[in-house]
């Protein structure tokens, strides 16, 4: 089996993993896992077509730009969740608030891109060779991403005053409000926080991989199905999670054929399932 | 007595003889068929049935774009039988129950007339059934497989996937290929696409090395085309759909020294874009596709596809600068051709409609897509001498199509040395040098 299926992997696995990443950051102080996600890589898809594709933007601008729309976005995915969870007070209304908000993201994205499939230059258009195989820069550049993201992430969790508040509403949501820490403002920050990170592994994959206007489902399953096997609220899972489906995919499809990528996935989803109910790093959680 | 009978036997002989000739003679109903009787209805609704939300919306669009605009000119120049075309659209996605129940309810709504869609072959083996149950017209602008002689109410106006793969294959056996294999999504389409390279291939002295699965959830193919190239091939053919621009991306990273081909689908930007300049090579088999064509298109074809560039516009790849129109030719047919039936018979009478329709031949230069339509008993709009097989290409002005098998006639223009193409009586022709001079001689 050659080099390349291994680095196709890993390219593909950091997208997953980046993307079960940003649930997770969501996760932590909702315990929602929101199904609109995956708009905010078609968010980042769609603006990198923009910006960089169509009106030629510099790249520094366009990335600025980025961010700011994700940030606009996650405060608006907050409401469109949280609202409906807050009034309703069924344990599972983030269900159906998730994949309404998911449903309007890709109508309007669709509205918007008619017969489009987003695509744009490499930011710098370079192979590294490996043996025989070769690692594209941009390719490259969304396995550093997701690096960062994680080591980041991680610090935070563990270094700044909102990171601990995370933690702590993510332990017990009812004795940090009572304690006085400011749940709304913290929720508000995952959701945005989530959406910037999913945001821009869309905005630097999308000239790798195929990216439709209605493709935030496609991204939003890969990324539950990695936190799920990593372990659902763990950032570490999240990241393991992420790249066992994305190794696992690329080397039995080489090895078995095309159809086997998909059941190999769902099939370790079910052993690991069986064997660690929580995922490889998740710990058990009472439901609320 | 005597003399009432001659008078209707001759009135017999007369309509019967006027029948034969309709039968066989070219129809001639200009580029917008025009009103020539009256119907005494007010509209006539044709349903689409297509994926208009989803990451296959481009089709439905693209369909609904160009039904609108022949519609548009129907009705502008005073309908069919004076009724005005309306559209019904119902959003059938990527999901064959919804498009199998949107052609149930269509199937039995008595005002609708004609019924365009689903797409895709396995979602129209679903709808078929409520059609043929319910003796609606359809017409299928995005079905490959399934053989139409089995429904007596159904049309395709594709080209069928027999006369596809068969002129790619003979495309491939005059480049000297021997081997070849194919990368196709799992499912019925890529099931029938096997078994007929497997039956047919040896018949082009080419071996057939398998098809490579492949799903909607792969985000690269090239684990798929490193297999074929490491059993020797020198082709593949590739995927009709937009997931197919991961194979033509797969050949670029691998380089890939062979030949890729498709269907019309590889007239999708997708592929440019991820192929780059790699694509240029690839071939595609088609109904007429003059957009990327340096030569002057068709009467009909320029006039709608004008209409729908003026109406719809047209997109362009950001980084190849490849372009298509923002609509489909081939399902403006299915309304053309009903027009042309109705008024033909001059009835909305849908036995009456789809006999006529089975006796259409329209000549290439009339038809919105610019290919002959004549359905016949096998009620398929485009016979095999209506499938071209293109050659992509790139210059210094950008993408565009030569074709490589000329099959409906004799090319223009002769482009290079080596070059094939046919006289319109099917001679094979090779173009070649002679003195400074570019010129066509006798092929095999």
């Amino acid at each position: 089996m050659s080099l390349q299926i291994w680095i196709d992997g890993l390219f593909a696995g950091s997208v997953f993993a980046i993307i079960a990443l940003s649930m997770t950051i969501v996760y932590q102080p909702t315990r929602i896992m929101n199904f609109a996600q995956g708009e905010g890589f078609v968010l980042g898809a769609a603006l990198g077509y923009q910006m960089l594709g169509v009106w030629k933007w510099p790249l520094i601008q366009s990335v600025v730009v980025l961010i700011l729309a994700a940030i606009l976005m996650g405060f608006i995915m907050e409401r469109m969740v949280m609202l409906p969870v807050q009034l309703s007070g069924s344990k599972f209304a983030w269900i159906i608030a998730t994949l309404a908000a998911a449903m309007i993201f890709q109508s309007a994205f669709n509205i918007k891109y008619v017969n489009v499939t987003f695509s744009y230059f490499d930011i710098i258009e370079k192979d590294i060779p490996i043996f025989g195989a070769k690692l594209s820069i941009q390719k490259l550049l969304v396995i550093l991403l997701m690096l960062l993201i994680f080591v980041i992430n991680d610090q935070f969790l563990k270094r700044t005053l909102w990171g601990r508040s995370i933690r702590a509403i993510a332990h017990n949501p009812d004795t940090s409000t009572i304690l006085g820490i400011p749940t709304r403002p913290v929720i508000k920050l995952a959701f945005i926080t989530g959406t910037i990170v999913i945001a821009l592994v869309g905005f630097l994959a999308t000239p790798v991989i195929i990216v439709a206007p209605a493709a935030g489902l496609f991204f939003t399953i890969q990324g539950f199905t990695a936190a799920i096997i990593g372990g659902v609220g763990s950032p570490k899972g999240a990241v393991i999670g992420g790249l066992i489906i994305g190794m696992l995919d690329s080397v039995v499809r080489s090895w078995l054929g095309g159809t086997w990528g998909l059941f190999s996935t769902f099939f370790a989803l079910a052993v690991i399932l069986v064997l660690k109910p929580n995922g490889l790093f998740g710990k058990r959680v009472e439901g609320r | 007595m005597f003399k009432k009978k001659v008078i209707i036997a001759a009135l017999a002989a007369t309509a019967l003889f006027g029948t034969a000739v309709t039968a066989t003679a070219a129809d001639n109903p200009g580029l917008v068929p025009k009103k020539v009787w009256n119907s005494k209805a007010d509209k006539i609704k044709v349903g689409l049935i297509a994926p208009m939300t989803g990451i296959f919306a481009v089709l439905g669009k693209s369909q609904q774009a160009s039904l609108q605009v022949v519609a548009d000119q129907i009705n502008a120049a005073g309908g069919i039988g004076g009724a005005k075309i309306e559209l019904v659209i119902r959003d059938g996605g990527l999901d064959p129950v919804a498009s199998a129940n949107h052609a149930k309810e269509l199937a039995g709504d008595s005002s609708i007339n004609l019924v365009v869609g689903p797409s895709i072959s396995a979602f129209y083996q679903g709808a078929a059934v409520a059609y043929e149950a319910a003796k609606k017209l359809n017409c299928q602008p995005a079905v490959a497989a399934l053989d139409f002689t089995d429904y007596k109410y159904g049309f395709r106006s594709q080209d069928f996937y027999k006369d596809t793969l068969t002129a790619l294959m003979t495309v491939l056996e005059k480049k000297k290929i021997k081997k070849f294999g194919m990368i196709y999504e799992a499912g019925p389409t890529g099931t029938d696409f096997d078994a007929y390279f497997t039956a047919q291939g040896s018949k082009y002295g080419l071996t057939y090395l398998g098809w490579e699965k492949i799903t909607s959830t792969a985000t690269s193919h090239n684990a798929e085309l490193q297999k074929l190239i490491d059993k020797g091939a020198e082709a593949v053919n590739i995927s009709n759909n937009a997931y197919g621009a991961y194979t033509a991306k797969a050949a670029k990273e691998l380089k890939f020294k062979g030949i890729l081909m498709g269907g019309s689908g590889a007239q999708n930007i997708a592929f440019h874009e991820t192929g780059g300049d790699d694509f240029a090579g690839t071939l595609m088999a088609a109904p007429n596709y003059q957009w990327p064509l340096r030569s002057t298109w068709q009467p009909g074809y320029k006039a709608h596809t004008d209409a729908v560039v003026k109406a719809y516009g047209f997109n362009t790849g950001v980084k190849s600068g490849a372009t298509s129109p923002n609509g489909t030719a081939i399902a403006a047919d299915c309304l053309y051709a009903y027009a042309v039936a109705a008024n033909k018979v001059r009835s909305l009478d849908t036995i009456k409609v789809r006999n006529a329709m089975e006796t259409l031949d329209i000549p290439a230069k009339m038809t919105p897509s610019g290919v002959r339509i004549h359905p016949g008993p096998e009620h398929n709009l485009y016979q095999s001498d209506g499938i071209n097989v293109y050659e992509w290409r790139k210059d210094a002005k950008g993408w565009y199509t030569m074709e490589v098998n000329g099959i409906n006639r004799q090319a223009a223009a002769c482009p290079e040395v080596g070059w094939l193409a046919k006289t319109a009586s099917g001679k094979a022709l090779v173009c070649a040098k002679v003195g400074s001079k570019l010129v066509y001689k006798a092929g095999n």
